[in-house]
């Protein structure tokens, strides 16, 4: 159980690291609009 | 040594197998408690009434931490209002000596006599043997309801004597006194599978119910939990400090326009830069709007691909006043939260809008570099959400625990 924490603690950290980089929020990443390039506010024309 | 003699009760044969220590027995023919005296036996009770028989036999032998024990005694104890039972049996091995198994609700201690009395602080509220210190669990009388075997103390009819619990998880620490004596017992709490191996009793056990006083709690990895958040805190805050200090914000665009109309018209911005640096793009649009709202739809085109991101930001702005007073609802200024661009060289292309078409003056600035807080805040809930489960089912057990308990530290009376 306490690995399992672990390993969900460092993927938090992770996660966090890469939106805070991309300029997006958890929200954009759970709703998958982070893998737009510009992420919730922008869009391709 | 064996001992063979006549139950001056029922004439039945009783037979003594430790003669020479068992001051005690009961005839196995009408459950009369005798007392052994040199080469006869007295009547202490008088044929007691049945009860339950041992769940483990009378006369086993069994290899139990460490030793090989012989059961000789069997009693069944209760409080003084007989609301709460529990059996006890008698364990000998004559390199050893006795020892108690006790079993109280499917939970099983394995006690043994302390050798001295441990020291009792001036509350009684915790006693410290072996520098361990034991908090009270239960105060009351006991009494004996049933024995069965042969003993090593002269059973008493009627026999009710205080009793003290201490607890310290999985010890156990009891006094039993009376008139007479005071006879302090250290209790380890012994796991059922342990129990059931090692008495042999597949298929037998009773069900385990509630906690147990000294049962140990299934929740001790409190510390290495502790130091998991901290080692992944410390680490989340090494990054945000990382994304607060190292990558600087930096103005890439600071513009003012003045407009003799603000529906439908375009603008095209100067070039500027952005670079590959992290976080997110803030937008700050400030306009001196006045009972109105503005807003502007924004294309940002990137000048050597051509390809072109747009979003959209307005504000509002209303005030008035009425029999209260002034009052106003809205503001000239707004954010917006947009994220990282690819670096490269881009201009914008704005187009304006309001309600009301009126000449208007608008600021827009953007940086890149910003940092969110709220994603660090939301990252260090989400690390808590696992230790705040945890706590909570431990704080569960252990009051579960403490529920049987007039001593318990979850519920005080104060006075």
């Amino acid at each position: 159980m306490l690995k399992g924490y672990l390993v969900y603690g460092f993927l938090v950290v992770l996660i966090y690291s890469y939106i805070s980089y991309m300029g997006i929020s958890y929200y954009d990443f759970v709703s998958g609009k982070n893998f737009q390039p510009a992420g919730k506010t922008f869009q391709h024309k | 040594m064996v001992k063979a003699l006549v139950c001056p009760s029922c004439g039945g044969s009783v037979t003594i197998k430790y003669a020479d220590k068992s001051l005690s027995c009961v005839c196995p023919s009408c459950l009369s408690v005798l007392s052994n005296e040199n080469e006869s036996l007295k009547i202490i009770i008088k044929a007691q009434k049945k009860m339950a028989m041992p769940l483990i036999p009378l006369g086993g032998r069994y290899h139990f931490q460490g030793h090989d024990w012989e059961v000789i005694g069997y009693l069944i104890r209760s409080d003084h209002l007989e609301q709460y039972q529990w059996s006890e049996y008698l364990l000998f091995n004559p390199f050893v000596g006795y020892r108690f198994l006790v079993c109280m609700d499917g939970h099983w201690s394995y006690v043994i006599k302390t050798k001295s009395a441990p020291k009792i602080s001036d509350n009684a509220k915790t006693a410290t043997y072996l520098n361990r210190k034991y908090e009270l669990f239960h105060k009351g009388k006991v009494k004996t309801l049933y024995v069965l075997g042969e003993f090593y103390w002269r059973v008493k009819e009627n026999d009710l004597v205080t009793a003290e619990d201490y607890i310290h998880p999985p010890e156990m620490l009891s006094v039993e006194k009376d008139n007479d004596e005071e006879i302090w017992s250290l209790g380890q709490y012994v796991d059922r599978i342990e129990i059931e191996t090692a008495f042999k009793l597949a298929g037998r056990m009773p069900w385990d119910v509630g906690v147990a006083p000294h049962q140990p709690s299934p929740h001790k990895e409190k510390n290495t939990i502790v130091l998991y958040v901290t080692c992944l805190s410390l680490l989340l805050i090494c990054i945000q400090f990382v994304f607060l200090v190292l990558i600087l914000k930096r103005d890439v665009l600071n513009v003012r326009y003045d407009l003799s109309t603000t529906k439908g018209t375009v603008i095209k911005t100067d070039t500027f830069t952005v670079t590959d640096r992290g976080g997110y793009i803030h937008s700050d649009l400030n306009a001196n709007v006045s009972n109105d709202w503005f807003e502007i739809a924004a294309e940002i085109v990137n000048q050597e691909t051509g390809e072109e991101y747009e979003y959209d930001q307005g504000i509002e702005f209303y005030s008035g006043s009425d029999y209260e007073g002034y009052w106003s609802e809205g503001s000239r200024d707004s954010d917006r939260r947009v994220a990282k661009l690819p670096a490269g060289t881009y201009y914008m292309n704005i187009t304006t809008n309001s309600g009301q078409s009126a000449p208007m003056s608008f600021s827009l600035k953007l940086s890149e570099g910003n940092t969110s807080w709220g994603n660090f805040l939301i990252a260090i809930f989400l690390l808590l959400l696992y230790p705040i489960y945890y706590v909570i089912r431990s704080s569960t057990f252990e009051m579960s625990r403490w529920s049987q308990s007039d001593y318990s530290p979850y519920w005080r009376e104060d006075a």
